[in-house]
């Protein structure tokens, strides 16, 4: 038995040694390296941050909004955004944050993007914003893909230490304002299917996403504790869109709102044409972000 | 919980260590951990058909008993029935109750009279099919006096839910498997060592060989329609290597973890793809299942006496059943048809018995007759594997014609050749290649790389050991993850 045990560590000990290597080579690169990278630095007299995911990253053109900054990332749920704002206000003062605000945010699909189907979507992009002690749980969320999610970690590292803009989106923190929409057009059939897929599980009206509502209050705590005012946007949505989204979700914004007696910039109904958005109802054109940018700015100043 | 899992990972070692390093000298204890480990295992998926293995076990092991000591033929075949019923109906209802109820409607719609049922949202059980057959034939050999009864609960339990072979697989029967939990065990270096190389072979097959085949099979099935001639050919044999390296993988891990705890599984697998002829095919796919249905169902129909009527009715009975036993579909029933046309002739010949042993014994390549007798069989094994992969039969045919009708058409050429050069890693060709001349040359062994470098030096056996690790960690990482396709039956 003893021999068996020691032939079993004398061949393991060599992959072990190389996975030993890996890991301190992702800590040290987390560490120090890649948080010292150029993305991560912020200019001081940033005082408006965008915060939020797809729609805030394709409405809000933050270069023509003086003193902002759009750090929102396409998919992100809000424990991301959470240790996303926690890293960011441990390096940067920042005055206001603007968060991206909507009824999908609510659905139990935004929820996958954390712990379940789709995890492995966000993990390596934000790896680097989180507490070790975070670190090690979504690598255990995600421990059935964990060798994909540990190779995507590493060319993160890479692709941040570099500050390679080519993949941004695949591996970066932030996308920035981002949109690639010239020639788009709203399509009702794509409408339908995107509220499916956003609000319906099963032929049913999904549950709320509890998690990601966890981490919502969190982030309004974690504003309130560091003095950061807090506003959230709601980005246009195309009629239609808004017109087929299950009521509980409509419900459930509103109320969240009054609960927590929350600022609200909302730009649902900013009667954009419908070449203003994209297929799917409900994010904007790069002509719609112009149009939803110039209205955000007349509101903040 | 799934052998190709982080949890499998950390959960191995631990019972490993605590059976053999602090249990190693109590028999009851190294069956308890057993025990509970398995159901640990099993309660991973969902613990609350934990309560259906334990209701098994708990009617078979006192039917069982009941069997043994009645006197009474009447009362004994009662019993039996009793068991039948409880472990058939079990499976009935979790498996085919649905399949059962929309044919009934569909049958009823047919003849004018429309019904509305609404089937239930059944989950089906992980396993239900595997542990169901192994008690089964338990209470049978007692019925038939083969075997005694376990006195031993802790044992009979440990041996219905024995987590290697648990969820897929091999289907063992009592008179082997059982008793070696009565038996004291040693710990067997050797023995473990050649688990771990069996462990190592069905990790490869599984991760390296079927899961990316799967993804080109998928791909092709997925969007047959767009597909012509050689191409869809082609991924039927994508398709063919996926279920082999899938369940072939998954036996060899349960074979390669059992022997790690001192248990002898029997070999499920014997290198089927290099059969000469149908017949040997059955002999060497999923032997512990047609061994099954032969014991306990082909030769209580009469087998292969009688005449020519009961010869035929009681090979399509058994075709028909196995493919039943793979899932409520036609298209398996349709596959279980299909083999048995193929088999008939043979057996009606009595030519079923003429390759027993391996191909090219003591030799290195087949001759040219044994060459074209493998290529044929794996030709008519690949037609039938499409009906099993097909969603329906309908799928199935149109795949079949668009592959026979433009099987010459030079756009299919043309296709295989896009799918090579765009789809096809040519490292996974070349791996690909290098896994079958492994399996033909350890044809004759228990596993493709058994005896590979056996009286080589061991650092080539090592370094072999590694490469065989990096390929599959290199395809964990870059391929798609896919469960066990055995885990549905």
């Amino acid at each position: 038995m003893n021999k068996f045990i020691k032939s079993i560590i004398s061949f393991l000990t060599p992959i072990l040694s190389c996975l030993f290597i890996f890991f301190i080579i992702i800590t040290v690169i987390s560490q120090v390296l890649v948080r010292e990278s150029k993305q991560y630095q912020f200019d001081k007299n940033i005082e408006f941050l965008f915060l939020g995911d797809s729609h805030i990253a394709h409405a809000v053109i933050d270069s023509l909004i003086p003193n902002s900054l759009n750090l929102s990332k396409i998919s992100e749920p809000y424990y991301y955004t959470y240790h996303k704002l926690k890293f960011i206000t441990r390096k940067s003062r920042i005055k206001k944050i603007l968060l991206g605000y909507s009824y999908h945010n609510f659905s139990s699909y935004y929820d996958e993007f954390i712990n379940g189907n789709l995890s492995t979507v966000m993990p390596h992009k934000l790896f680097f914003c989180l507490d070790f002690s975070e670190q090690l749980r979504i690598l255990n969320w995600n421990r059935k893909k964990l060798l994909l999610v540990l190779k995507n970690i590493f060319l993160s590292s890479y692709h941040q230490f570099f500050n390679l803009e080519k993949e941004k989106n695949d591996y970066w923190f932030y996308d920035g304002y981002y949109n690639t929409f010239v020639d788009a057009k709203v399509d009702s059939i794509n409408i339908q299917d995107r509220i499916i897929f956003q609000f319906y599980k099963e032929e049913k009206v999904g549950s709320f996403a509890n998690l990601n509502i966890v981490y919502l209050n969190k982030i309004i705590d974690l504003c309130q504790e560091k003095n950061i005012e807090i506003d959230f946007i709601i980005t246009p949505l195309h009629p239609l869109y808004v017109k087929i989204i299950p009521n509980i979700f409509k419900s459930k914004l509103n109320e969240f709102i009054v609960k927590k007696n929350m600022n609200l910039i909302d730009l649902e109904d900013l009667n954009l044409s419908d070449s203003c958005y994209v297929p799917d109802g409900d994010h904007v054109t790069i002509k719609g972000a112009e149009i939803t940018t110039r209205v955000l700015i007349r509101k903040l100043y | 919980m799934l052998f190709n899992s982080i949890d499998f990972l950390v959960f191995l070692p631990i019972v490993f260590l605590l059976y053999w390093k602090v249990f190693q000298k109590n028999l009851r204890l190294q069956n308890a951990l057993i025990l509970v480990s398995s159901y640990i295992f099993y309660g991973w998926w969902d613990w609350r058909f934990l309560s259906l293995i334990l209701f098994s076990t708990i009617v078979d092991f006192f039917i069982g008993q009941f069997i043994f000591i009645s006197e009474s033929n009447k009362k004994r075949k009662m019993l039996l029935i009793t068991s039948l019923l409880v472990n058939l109906g079990l499976l009935g209802v979790f498996k085919y109750y649905n399949f059962f109820l929309e044919n009934f409607v569909q049958a009823f719609s047919f003849f004018g009279r429309s019904i509305s049922f609404s089937s239930l949202k059944i989950i089906l059980p992980v396993g239900i099919s595997f542990y169901t057959f192994q008690t089964l034939s338990f209470t049978i050999d007692i019925y038939k006096k083969k075997i005694k009864p376990s006195y031993n609960f802790l044992s009979f339990a440990a041996f219905v839910s024995f987590f290697p072979q648990l969820v897929a697989g091999p289907i063992e029967r009592a008179s082997q498997l059982l008793p070696q939990f009565s038996k004291s065990r040693n710990f067997d270096y050797f023995k473990s060592v050649d688990g771990l190389r069996q462990i190592l072979w069905g990790f490869f097959k599984k991760i390296v060989i079927a899961d990316t085949c799967a993804t080109y099979a998928n791909l092709i099935f997925n969007n047959y329609q767009e597909y012509t001639g050689l191409s869809l050919f082609l991924g039927a044999i994508f398709f063919a290597f996926q279920i082999y390296g899938d369940f072939s993988g998954y036996s060899d891990i349960a074979i390669g973890t059992s022997r790690l705890f001192g248990f002898n599984l029997m070999q499920n697998f014997n290198f089927p793809y290099f059969s000469r002829d149908i017949a040997e095919f059955w002999r060497r796919w999923h032997i512990s299942l047609s061994t099954w249905f032969r014991d306990y169902v082909y030769i209580p129909l009469g087998g292969s006496k009688g005449g020519n009527f009961n010869k035929i009715r009681n090979v399509f009975i058994i075709f028909l059943v196995s493919g039943f036993w793979h899932g409520a579909n036609w298209t398996f029933i349709a596959w279980g048809a299909l083999n048995a046309l193929y088999f008939l002739p043979i057996f009606l010949l009595k030519r079923n018995r003429l390759n027993i042993d391996s191909v090219a014994l003591n030799r290195k390549i087949p001759s040219f007759k044994e060459f074209f007798q493998i290529m044929f069989t794996f030709l008519i094994v690949v037609i039938a594997w499409i009906f099993f992969r097909s969603v329906d039969i309908k799928a199935a045919l149109n795949f079949i014609y668009l592959m026979f009708s433009h099987l010459f058409d030079k756009s299919s050429y043309v296709q295989v050749l896009d799918l090579f050069y765009f789809k096809v890693e040519p490292l996974f060709l070349i791996i690909f290649s290098v896994f079958i001349l492994l399996e033909w040359n350890g044809r004759q062994f228990n596993y493709g790389i058994e005896k590979f470098l056996y009286n080589k030096k061991r650092i080539l056996r090592l370094s072999s050991y590694y490469i065989f690790l990096t390929i599959i960690f290199y395809f964990l990482i870059n391929g798609e993850e896919q469960e066990f396709i055995y885990f549905q039956f």
